[in-house]
């Protein structure tokens, strides 16, 4: 119990004493005052009595009565006093002790007032953070948003996942290649399990090298192929700790469509083709080039080009590699006729034809190469040119054979003819019809043989002499073949036309006079009886040829011979007219050494039409 | 037709060529005098002989263009690069005649190019002229 309830409790009871003692005061002071009432007044006898018994004592009851009153109010005041302070001694006591505290809140509360003026400080500065970061986060979340649609809209797929693996979110190209439902899955769910496992392994390296990586994978989707590129990188947080990963799914389908396209086309290529990147280095080659050249794909690919080359060529290739790099162009290597060599990896060296083609892919520049081995071709070539020289040295070997055996065969006839000649002028000839008539043939016989001998010495003489040609004027060059021929035209009394004019040609004139003269000689010999001859001459014209048409109504040629008339010595009816045999041979040679062409219609009975074409002088130069 | 006195120097390896030659020539100028040589080589030394010994030369010679040894263009060059002998005029025959054969030879100088046999017809066309020429030099 506080001493103040002790105090208090002394101080009441005080009070009460204090208030007894002031009662009986009064109490004694009133009887005094009765006393004093009684001896004043005619006494009553009671009063009579004690005044009687009492005579005296009237002064000694008011002294007695003053005493009590002065002690009266002595306690009177002595316990206004004790109440007094009864009432203040608390009130005071109280007072102090509400002052202290006062006074102790006072310095709390001042304490406070520090710490909350600190406080607003840091509030005021919080606020100040706090509007910044606002500002900032609006700015953010603008950002955001403008990268959350970036995100949406972009082309590939996006996803973000935790740790765990599981899809947090996925941009609409993701809803739309893996399904509305992906998010919240497992991520590698998404995918077969062979690709799962790549991706799950994939994922853990992401993590233990903290670095993004990229795989190429096939996915069938809706019975479809696609094919998608997907980059992983992890997501940071703080920039240490891996967070979780973002994958980058690219439809790289048509990329890879058209990759596959260009690769088969490599691949069905006849020859073996390799694809070199702009440092010379293979990216690409066929199975064609993997069995020319003796290695898998796998040991070439990645493998410089050179690789391919014979060392000791390896330096001159680089520097041509890299003349060609500077200005690539589709042409062959190795120009000017300079052999090119491969070698295979048994280390066989063989010649090759390599065809270069630039091609330029995402502003890279491949080359192509399209090999050919052309060893087999060379040698074939080499056998060619052996026996194209073989062919060439009996073909002079022939002409020559031919040139002698024409001359030689001459000379001896020349003598037949001469003495035969000189018999049958002879004045002492014993004139007998019989003699003459055989004579007659002997020089019949060695005139035909003379004919052709001429004739097989023209035909190769055609063959051995280089052309001289020049622009000839046919109607000029015609009418001398008719006078040559005058002495037959007026025999067979053939009628001769020219149709229309006839074009100018680009030949050797003594070699078109042969031939016209030829064929029109044929037609003025091989005639029908009884038909008066008519040759008709027109301009023929074909694509870049030029000529004439020599129609006759003569015998005409079957069929089946029109193919053998162009023979040497082939006569068809050898017994119908004079002739070689060699005439038409030689027309044919002449157009085969102008590179023109022959070609003939006929029919048995009705008449011969040739067309000669020689090429007109632009095709030739 | 005058009769024509002269001389005319053949070069033939065939001895039927020549001799028919020869017989074709006499029948009708029997009085040329003929001389055969059998290859231009040989009708060569003939020439230089006469020279050398101060004979007649031939008034016109007949050459036979393939022979051995010697043959007829090489004899016409011999003949026309040398000035002593190079107005005699030389006319080539040939057995297989072609056209570029008569051409260089007509380049080269000779008089004419005949195809044999040589007809009587030709010898006095063609021969017979050059013959009367020098006939008329003298005179």
């Amino acid at each position: 119990m506080p001493l103040r309830y002790y105090s208090y409790i002394l101080g009441i009871l005080v009070i009460f004493g204090l208030v007894t003692a002031t009662a009986v005061q009064m109490s004694r002071i009133l009887n005094h005052l009765d006393q004093l009432e009684i001896s004043g007044h005619p006494p009553s006898p009671a009063q009579a009595d004690a005044a009687a018994r009492e005579p005296g004592t009237r002064s000694e009851t008011i002294a007695k009565i003053r005493l009590h009153i002065v002690q009266w109010v002595i306690l009177s005041g002595l316990l206004v006093t004790g109440v007094l302070l009864l009432f203040a001694i608390p009130f005071t006591l109280q007072h102090y002790k509400t002052l202290a505290e006062i006074r102790r809140n006072n310095a709390r509360l001042q304490n406070q007032a520090a710490t909350l003026r600190a406080t607003h400080k840091t509030i005021d500065n919080m606020l100040k953070d706090i509007i910044h970061e606002k500002k900032q986060a609006s700015r953010t979340s603008e950002i955001n948003a403008r990268l959350a649609s970036i995100i949406n809209s972009a082309d590939d797929a996006i996803f973000s996942l935790n740790l765990a693996g599981y899809i947090t979110t996925a941009n609409e190209a993701a809803l739309r290649i893996f399904g509305e439902h992906c998010e919240g899955k497992l991520f590698l769910n998404l995918f077969p399990s062979p690709v799962a496992t790549r991706l799950k392994s994939l994922l853990m390296t992401t993590v233990e090298q903290n670095s993004g990586s990229t795989l190429d994978i096939t996915l069938e989707q809706k019975k479809q192929r696609i094919d998608l590129s997907l980059t992983i990188s992890p997501i940071h947080a703080d920039r240490q700790e891996v967070i979780g990963f973002s994958v980058i799914a690219k439809d790289i389908s048509n990329t890879k469509l058209e990759e596959e396209r260009f690769r088969l086309a490599v691949e069905a290529a006849p020859n073996a083709m390799i694809m070199v990147n702009q440092h010379g280095f293979i990216v690409l080659i066929n199975s064609e080039a993997e069995a020319m050249f003796g290695y898998t794909r796998e040991e070439l690919v990645g493998q410089p080009i050179h690789q391919l080359v014979p060392a000791s060529l390896r330096s001159l290739h680089n520097l041509h590699m890299q003349n060609y790099l500077e200005n690539p162009d589709r042409r062959n290597m190795g120009q000017n006729n300079t052999e090119v060599h491969g070698q295979r990896k048994d280390g066989d060296r063989f010649p090759i034809e390599v065809g270069l083609t630039p091609i330029t892919i995402d502003k890279e520049t491949y080359i192509i190469s399209s090999i050919v081995d052309i060893s087999e071709r060379l040698e074939q070539q080499r056998a060619l040119r052996n026996l194209n020289n073989e062919l060439r040295r009996k073909n002079q070997e022939m002409e020559q054979f031919i040139y002698t055996v024409s001359h030689d065969l001459k000379a001896p006839l020349v003598t037949i003819a001469g003495f035969a000649n000189r018999l049958k002028m002879a004045k002492d000839l014993d004139f007998k019809e019989d003699h003459l008539h055989k004579l007659d043939r002997i020089l019949a016989n060695v005139r035909s043989m003379e004919s052709l001998l001429q004739d097989l010495l023209h035909l190769s003489r055609v063959i051995k002499r280089d052309l001289e040609k020049s622009e000839v004027d046919t109607t000029s060059t015609l009418e001398h073949v008719l006078d040559s021929l005058d002495g037959i035209i007026r025999k067979t009394k053939a009628r001769i036309s020219v149709t229309d004019a006839l074009p100018n040609l680009y030949v050797q004139e003594s070699l078109l006079f042969q031939c016209l003269q030829n064929i029109i000689s044929n037609a003025l010999k091989y005639t029908r009886p009884d038909v008066i001859p008519e040759v008709r001459i027109s301009p023929a014209k074909e694509n870049g040829y030029s000529g004439v048409r020599i129609a006759d109504n003569g015998i005409g040629i079957a069929e089946q011979h029109q193919e053998r008339i162009f023979n040497v010595f082939e006569r068809l009816n050898p017994e119908a007219a004079e002739g070689s045999g060699v005439g038409l041979s030689i027309v044919k040679t002449i157009m085969e050494k102008h590179s023109g062409k022959i070609s003939l219609t006929s029919r048995l009975g009705e008449g011969t039409e040739f067309i000669l074409l020689f090429p007109d002088a632009k095709r030739t130069s | 037709m005058i009769k024509l006195h002269c001389q005319i120097l053949i070069a033939e390896d065939n001895p039927d060529h020549a001799e028919l030659i020869r017989e074709t020539i006499h029948d009708s100028e029997p009085d040329i005098v003929i001389c055969i040589k059998s290859n231009g080589e040989e009708a060569l030394k003939h020439l230089y002989d006469l020279q050398k010994q101060g004979g007649q030369l031939p008034d016109l010679m007949l050459i036979d263009i393939k022979m051995p040894r010697m043959n007829g263009m090489e004899t016409l060059a011999a003949i026309k690069q040398d000035p002593d002998l190079r107005h005699i005029p030389v006319i080539i025959l040939s057995t297989s005649t072609n056209e570029a054969e008569m051409r260089i030879c007509l380049k080269s100088g000779a008089a004419a190019y005949l195809a044999k046999p040589l007809e009587p017809q030709e010898f006095d066309t063609l021969v017979r002229p050059w013959l009367e020429e020098t006939q008329h030099l003298p005179g």
